[in-house]
């Protein structure tokens, strides 16, 4: 019913096929080779994904060590920590933000190693990139579920020795500067020591342990 | 006259946050930008509450009423509804090209798409444009953060937007005024019984993990307002860099 009348004036289409070329030719044209080798990154690690949760017969044990590096192959956790404190990482001494960082990675890993096995039957289609910058691409990629909406999420990745994710940006939305927002709100309500204590209950609750 | 004008005034002043002195404090405090936090914090808490008695219940009574493809009626004809105002502010925004898609897709569907409960034009990515975005286009800020009893998250500027966009309703004109506040009521409900139907698990699942629900939900509606307002566009690059 809804596919029975598609139509158009062709000067639409005609706008829609340039803006679709400028956006292409724009994204393409700098640092092409440093797009491609994110976008392979991401290719690979989504594929490598779906393998630790198709191993057959996986405890929750052996499933939380392999989700771990996968994590640790993927993400820049270090940095993607620092984002998230925001202006108070600059407050914190050595040792707070030692400990900080090994809450955060706790706190991700528990998060998405529960999100993350839930997924059954989802496809995962990268769709490009387009450079940032010299070192930082745009991975963008589809996460298509059945009978339900597709979900959009772009991967920034950064190359130093090597690429590695430093933020997730689901339908528009990123990661870091949600959890930006949150940890600062109870920072601005109770100091540091809110924010480890706050990090430290939700890490306890987590079902799979970590 | 005067005397109401103190009390208003006293009041606002009561709603006010205070302003940190700590430099790094009053930073967080800026880009948080809610001074009014103490008042916005009771209506939200408010709007959680009718969110909890009413709208949950009504969005999962729906969900259950009508199938998927009847829901995705509803949300055609509710965009279609939305098309006059988007249609203006498109060209408020020089956006004459998505003027253009705006008014071809509202005769079209209104038409051929039986009021506009069939969207006969699909393919092409439908867009809402509010008076908001339009002055946020022009350069006016966001003004400080603000709740809305019922409405929810927005912010000075997008509530001022909200009042000023019923000029550009065709409703505002065709009704008269009591037929006009309860068509706009009963979109307004529509509205927001179908979008809650829409996102009720990932609604829920923010609820329950968020640290704070009142921040998350700020920061979630800031950032998807900035997308909205970019059009969808990459936010500028020297604002994501990690470098």
């Amino acid at each position: 019913m809804q596919n029975l009348v598609k139509i158009g004036p062709s000067s639409r289409w005609i706008a829609g096929v340039a803006g679709m070329a400028t956006a292409l030719f724009l994204s393409v044209a700098p640092a092409a080779a440093g797009t491609r080798e994110a976008e392979a990154f991401v290719r690979q690690r989504g594929a490598d994904a779906i393998k630790v949760l198709s191993t057959p017969g996986i405890n929750d044990q052996q499933y939380l060590r392999e989700f771990n590096d996968f994590v640790d192959k993927s993400f820049d956790v270090p940095a993607m920590a620092q984002f998230a404190l925001g202006i108070y990482w600059r407050q914190a001494n050595e040792q707070q933000r030692a400990e900080y960082v090994k809450l955060y990675k706790n706190y991700f890993v528990g998060t998405y190693a529960a999100r993350f096995r839930t997924f059954s039957g989802e496809n995962f289609d990268v769709l490009g990139a387009r450079a940032i910058n010299e070192t930082e691409s745009l991975v963008q990629s589809r996460i298509v579920r059945p009978g339900q909406a597709p979900i959009n999420v772009e991967w920034h990745v950064r190359e130093n020795s090597q690429p590695k994710v430093v933020d997730m940006i689901i339908e528009g939305l990123r990661l870091g500067v949600t959890l930006r927002d949150e940890f600062s709100g109870v920072i601005q309500s109770g100091g540091l020591d809110a924010l480890f204590k706050a990090l430290r209950e939700r890490n306890a609750k987590f079902a799979l342990g970590a | 006259m005067s005397r109401y004008l103190a009390l208003a005034a006293a009041g606002f002043l009561a709603a006010c946050a205070s302003v940190p002195a700590d430099p790094i404090a009053r930073a967080a405090y800026e880009e948080a930008n809610d001074p009014l936090e103490p008042m916005n914090r009771a209506i939200f808490a408010f709007n959680v509450k009718v969110d909890e008695y009413a709208l949950e219940p009504m969005a999962r009574a729906y969900r259950k009423a009508l199938n998927e493809t009847a829901r995705d009626g509803v949300r055609n004809f509710l965009h279609n509804l939305s098309a006059p105002v988007t249609f203006a502010n498109d060209i408020l925004q020089g956006e004459f090209d998505r003027a253009a898609q705006t008014s071809w897709d509202f005769v079209m569907n209104t038409t051929v798409g039986l009021l506009g409960f069939v969207d006969v034009t699909e393919g092409w990515e439908p867009h809402k444009e509010d008076l908001g975005q339009t002055l946020a286009v022009w350069g006016v800020g966001d003004g400080a953060y603000l709740v809305l009893p019922f409405y929810g998250p927005s912010s000075l500027r997008d509530a001022a937007g909200l009042f000023g966009d019923r000029v550009f309703d065709p409703a505002t004109y065709a009704l008269d005024p009591t037929e006009g506040a309860n068509f706009f009521a009963t979109r307004a409900v529509t509205d927001a019984v179908d979008t809650r139907a829409r996102t009720l698990e990932e609604f829920n699942e923010i609820k329950r993990t968020s640290f704070d629900f009142y921040v998350t939900a700020r920061s979630l509606f800031r950032q998807a307002r900035r997308n909205q307002i970019r059009n969808g566009a990459p936010a500028p690059f020297d604002e994501i860099t990690f470098n």
